[in-house]
């Protein structure tokens, strides 16, 4: 009978950076926590239920109060605030979301549109949420797991303001999900406040958008040092992916920021790629 | 337990086992930069997700977890991917190997096992955690263990036979 060894596997070197990454992520990783999950984890532990929903109207928040204080007051100018926080655990799921919205954009049926779009958006990932962390609940009971065992998976929703101006409106919204097959999702926003219109890449670069945006990127590319070329899939043609469904914000140059997630163009290790288009 | 002291039982741990999760993560995609990349992922989807961890008697399982997702993911989505197909090629490679050794390597076959039991194997024969540790990890029971590392080995025309928990290594 012949015997596994693991030699080889022991033997993989250890790079001399490992020590020096680790302790990077750990400071990353405690920095990013939000203090306030845990805050609210023991109230709601406390409260001993099976099934609990806080709903959280931010009026009453003071980062959202200096948030609004930041934003200086010059006639028409939009807001985006966080209207609702929805916090929900239960043996299953760890769920955490903020969900934004828009007003003061002198466009009110603009307003109604995308919040009614944003509200529908953020409440069908919670909706596919809850689904899929159900049946995997099901799965890990079912074959044999005991609920002592299994570790409730989180989602976050949130958002991020890129662009907040008299002419421009833009920002995401993301999801993260633990341990699923896809962790950060984003959605992006902008919106022109004049015309009341959601833009695409075409609104904004006019009817070339694709040649234009496709170079800008090609070019930028060409720049990469050569570790960073590495990351590259082999296989990549960037004017395909330039649509008017392309992922972007605006800057506050008031130029358009084209985002491709993890793994679209390049390997994960190099993350979201960010290409600003300028003149 | 305070959160503090919860905190600092986590540290520990990953700094206890940071060339473990190093060479987890390299086994999956052999790859210095790519392993690298995924144990600062790892780290810091626990820190970030750390109040979910109810039970902090779990973080190894829960650790091993959200690092070979992290490991599963970057397989899925990379394209350069070495593909099940060449397992033929492969398993006479290893076969002719070392012919009279009566030891066997299994850090390249890995390469060409699906994921599901790949990871089994990781973890059962490099990583040497137990059956119900490789079941908390992958989510699954016990018997679905044994059954994914037979079918692995036996993918790997490998006719070993394969004591409950304590397989000499």
């Amino acid at each position: 009978m012949k015997k596994i060894t693991n030699d080889k596997y022991k033997n993989i070197p250890i790079p001399s950076e490992l020590n020096e990454c680790v302790e990077n992520a750990l400071d990353y990783g405690l920095k990013t926590h939000n203090k306030r999950f845990a805050a609210t984890k023991k109230i709601l532990l406390s409260a001993a239920a099976f099934f609990i929903i806080s709903v959280t109207l931010i009026n009453t928040n003071s980062t959202i109060a200096s948030a609004l204080y930041q934003i200086p007051v010059i006639g028409n100018i939009a807001h985006i605030f966080t209207i609702q926080e929805i916090h929900k655990e239960d043996d299953i799921q760890y769920i955490d979301v903020k969900i934004p919205k828009i007003e003061n954009t002198g466009k009110s049926d603009l307003e109604q549109r995308v919040n009614l779009e944003i509200s529908s958006l953020i409440d069908k990932e919670i909706q596919n949420a809850q689904t899929r962390a159900k049946e995997y609940y099901d799965a890990f009971i079912a074959t044999g797991g005991t609920p002592e065992e299994y570790h409730p998976i989180a989602v976050q929703i949130d958002y991020e303001i890129k662009l907040i101006d008299e002419k421009y409106v833009s920002f995401v919204i993301w999801k993260n999900e633990t341990l699923a097959s896809a962790y950060t999702t984003f959605y992006f926003y902008n919106i022109d406040v004049e015309s009341g219109r959601v833009m695409t890449l075409k609104d904004f670069l006019g009817p070339q958008y694709k040649e234009i945006v496709s170079q800008k990127i090609n070019e930028q590319i060409a720049d990469w040092d050569e570790d960073k070329k590495m990351y590259l899939f082999p296989d990549v043609d960037i004017s395909s992916l330039i649509n008017e469904n392309t992922k972007f914000y605006i800057d506050t140059d008031f130029k358009p920021v084209v985002v491709f997630e993890k793994y679209e163009i390049t390997a994960g290790a190099a993350g979201i790629q960010e290409f600003k288009i300028s003149d | 337990m305070s959160d503090y002291k919860n905190d600092r039982q986590i540290i520990g741990f990953i700094r206890e086992n940071q060339e473990k999760l190093y060479r987890v993560a390299y086994s999956y995609v052999k790859n210095e930069e790519t392993a690298l990349d995924i144990v600062q992922d790892t780290i810091v989807k626990v820190l970030q997700n750390r109040h979910t961890l109810r039970n902090k008697e779990f973080i190894k399982t829960w650790g091993y977890k959200i690092l070979i997702n992290e490991c599963l993911m970057y397989l899925r989505k990379n394209k350069n991917m070495i593909y099940f197909d060449n397992l033929e090629n492969y398993t006479q490679q290893l076969t002719s190997e070392a012919p009279d050794s009566d030891k066997i390597d299994l850090y390249n076959a890995v390469d060409k096992l699906p994921p599901k039991l790949k990871t089994v194997i990781i973890l059962r024969f490099f990583e040497q955690l137990k059956l119900d540790e490789i079941a908390s990890v992958t989510s699954t029971n016990q018997n679905t263990v044994k059954t994914r590392l037979y079918k692995a080995l036996k993918m790997l025309k490998l006719d070993l036979d394969i004591p409950e928990d304590d397989i000499n290594l």
